[in-house]
């Protein structure tokens, strides 16, 4: 019974925070609970909240949108921090400030974020565009147009995260055996094959646990949309997050925007559940 | 052991609940002490910094203490519905755009104030509102709010710019072509030929509804249904794209209400249509470049066939809640926030050309501070049509849902028509028609 009094503080916790809003929300998402029409009370509706979500085509782009959205930042998120993880492993004049300089847009807050880099992004009066007309280039709306949005939102989110893969990166390799390198030179292995053969094979752990933390933030981002582009144009940038917020908040459609939240959350633990179970339990041993 | 701790857990329990039993009968007695405390969810606005600079007077008139909290205007609306949802008397009155103001009325969630008003004597001579602003608030026979602020839209466009490429003041939406056109070819793209919100939601919605309203289109027909794939409906979202595709700023797509006005402020763009309130700023040396250029007129038309004005009549008021339990005490800061004198003597604390008062908008401080666009305002005003935007419970997402239509086709990712269309599919369907 003793060890079960120890830890009944963070049980209590625990299910007061996490538990109850959850079955909480559950109920509200089988409920018709609009905001704007308390006459109708909130009556049991069963599925059909989840069913009308599943048959919007809103839906859809926005999972659609969500998906490109973590694939391309997270991927090239990765790319990019393993290669400055690299380099800053290396000594070079400046590394020191270097690697503090680096972490600063991870620890700005979104929202300054957002703003700040609308502002560069902006055609008339933006830093962006008065570069790439110094360069004799045309000056382009990268947030107004359809086709560059998405990106433009994309690349906002590596700048600001790639500092963290840059981190768990730098983390990794300084755990590397120095022996394994030093055995494959004196073998007389190209940097490449080094990098290849023997550095990232043991790197592997690192990455995937890096890839599946960053993975399960980017799922969620909500504040860059949000403040950037509010979804826009049409909704060539709204993602999942953005859709429920705007079913729950702006729509005032509990229900609705719950449910959409509830088959949002379903879809990442599928997606990432797997990976965090093998990254956590099972890759971490083959290490 | 195992009695040993459940011993602890309930003591402390008891503990828990002994405590917070006495911090309630602490709190209760300090309450009655005092006197009666209403609490107010207001905008951050000039109206209520000013109300919160006078409230000193209110409380020693009347001992009433009064507690004005600003919540951010993007949350206000939740944040007010989640308060009434719960049915808490947390706060006694709501400060908001009318626009949500009749979903509350709708819904019950705030209360009529006619009893209000026929029990206080003086309230028809300290109070003398805009008709358009008063009349807007009532619903179902019943008044629901006093206006605390206002605005309508007109067209503002360069005095000196139209006399340089002599170019009338357009009174059709094709004399507004031109005009644009004549003002970005002659400056060789120097200076745009018109600005506008772009950016999805309120924003586009909000001066994409002129046009609406300018081609003769309107957002719901006589029957109650949506009529925003009609032909003119269709034709103005078109004119809106096009005008801003060919003569306005490459990122106008992304423009909300400030991005539009420092494009006009700073002299960059010709002509702008949005809210009389952006007359003020214009021609406030502190921060605008076109001090003094500036003309304004009322919001061209296409056809005059018009179901109703392209001049929006927006009104922000006072609300009580249902669930207050101090409405005699709200209803007596409502009369008094609104009333002519205080009103004055908030235009010389925080000005704002909002102001709801007819003898305040006549006064030497409103005219010397906003004459050069005072009259095209009252025009404007007076001209004003409540239905500009809707005013139906589900006028939020059918705002947004017009606002992505229109903004994919300002994007130029679909036809007006296509866009429209489906918009309109979209909310027949959430009105369940």
């Amino acid at each position: 019974m003793e060890p079960f009094t120890f830890v009944l503080p963070s049980v209590v916790y625990l299910a007061a925070i996490t538990f109850v809003p959850f079955v909480y929300a559950i109920v509200i998402s089988l409920r018709q609970f609009d905001l704007l029409n308390p006459m109708a009370g909130h009556p049991f509706v069963g599925l059909e909240n989840y069913a009308e979500a599943l048959g919007s085509g809103r839906f859809w782009s926005s999972t659609f949108t969500t998906l490109i959205y973590v694939t391309t930042a997270v991927g090239l998120e990765t790319v990019l921090g393993l290669a400055i993880a690299i380099l800053f492993s290396q000594e070079f004049p400046g590394r020191r400030v270097a690697r503090a300089m680096v972490l600063i847009p991870m620890m700005t807050t979104p929202v300054v974020i957002g703003l700040t880099w609308r502002m560069i992004y902006d055609p008339d009066a933006g830093i962006l565009n008065y570069a790439a007309s110094l360069l004799g280039l045309g000056s382009h709306a990268w947030l107004a147009d359809p086709a560059t949005s998405l990106l433009a939102v994309v690349a906002v989110d590596v700048w600001q995260w790639t500092p963290f893969m840059i981190l768990m990166m730098l983390a990794g390799l300084e755990s590397l055996s120095p022996d394994h390198l030093e055995a494959a030179s004196i073998d007389g292995a190209s940097p490449w094959q080094t990098f290849w053969a023997v550095m990232l094979p043991q790197l592997a752990p690192t990455l995937a646990v890096a890839v599946t933390i960053r993975a399960l933030d980017a799922f969620k981002t909500f504040d860059l949309i949000f403040i950037m582009t509010n979804g826009g144009p049409g909704t060539v940038t709204e993602n999942l997050s953005m859709y429920a917020y705007k079913v729950g908040f702006v729509y005032f459609r509990f229900g609705d925007g719950t449910a959409v939240a509830f088959l949002f959350t379903i879809l990442v633990s599928v997606l990432l559940g797997v990976a965090v179970n093998r990254v956590l339990f099972s890759g971490g041993r083959n290490a | 052991m195992g009695r040993f701790a459940s011993k602890t857990v309930l003591r402390a329990l008891v503990g828990c609940i002994l405590s917070l039993a006495v911090v309630a009968l602490v709190g209760m007695t300090t309450a009655s002490a005092q006197a009666v405390t209403i609490r107010a969810m207001m905008e951050p606005h000039q109206s209520t910094d000013a109300l919160r600079a006078l409230l000193p007077e209110f409380e020693r008139e009347t001992g009433i203490r009064v507690i004005l909290e600003d919540t951010p205007y993007d949350t206000l609306t939740s944040k007010a519905l989640l308060n009434f949802t719960r049915r808490s008397s947390d706060y006694d009155i709501i400060m908001d755009d009318w626009v949500y103001g009749a979903g509350f009325a709708d819904a019950g969630y705030i209360v009529p104030l006619d009893e209000f008003i026929k029990a206080d004597a003086t309230h028809a001579e300290t109070h003398d509102f805009v008709p358009g602003y008063v009349n807007a608030m009532v619903r179902h026979g019943s008044q629901y709010g006093l206006p605390i602020y206002g605005e309508s839209t007109f067209l503002m466009y360069r005095k000196d710019l139209f006399e340089q490429y002599g170019i009338a003041v357009p009174t059709t939406m094709d004399e507004l072509m031109e005009a644009a056109r004549q003002v970005y070819e002659r400056s060789e793209g120097d200076v745009y030929g018109i600005t506008l919100r772009g950016r999805q939601g309120i924003h586009n919605v909000y001066v994409w509804a002129a046009f609406l309203w300018a081609f003769g289109g309107q957002w719901f027909d006589d029957q109650g249904r949506p009529a925003l794939d009609s032909p003119e409906a269709i034709a103005a979202t078109q004119f809106y794209a096009e005008i801003l595709r060919r003569y306005g700023p490459s990122g106008v797509a992304t423009y909300g209400w400030e991005e539009n006005r420092l494009q006009f402020q700073s002299g960059r763009a010709a002509m702008t249509i949005d809210a009389t309130v952006n007359g003020a700023l214009a021609e406030d040396p502190s921060q605008s470049s076109v001090v003094g250029k500036v003309g304004y007129a009322q919001v061209p038309l296409a056809t005059r066939a018009t179901i109703g004005s392209p001049n929006s009549l927006q009104v922000h008021g006072l609300f009580i809640s249902q669930f207050s339990r101090h409405k005699d005490e709200a209803w007596r800061f409502l009369s008094w926030a609104t009333n002519k004198m205080v009103q004055l003597k908030s235009l010389e604390l925080y000005p704002n050309a909002g102001v709801p008062s007819l003898s305040v908008m006549d006064s030497d401080t409103f005219q010397s501070r906003y004459g050069a666009f005072s009259d095209a305002m009252i025009d404007a005003i007076n001209n004003g049509n409540i239905d500009y935007l809707p005013h139906v419970t589900q006028s939020n997402q059918i705002i947004d849902l017009v606002g992505i239509a229109v903004s994919s086709v300002l994007a130029g990712s679909r036809s007006a028509e296509d866009a429209m269309r489906d918009a309109n599919r979209q909310i027949v369907e959430l009105m369940g028609l």
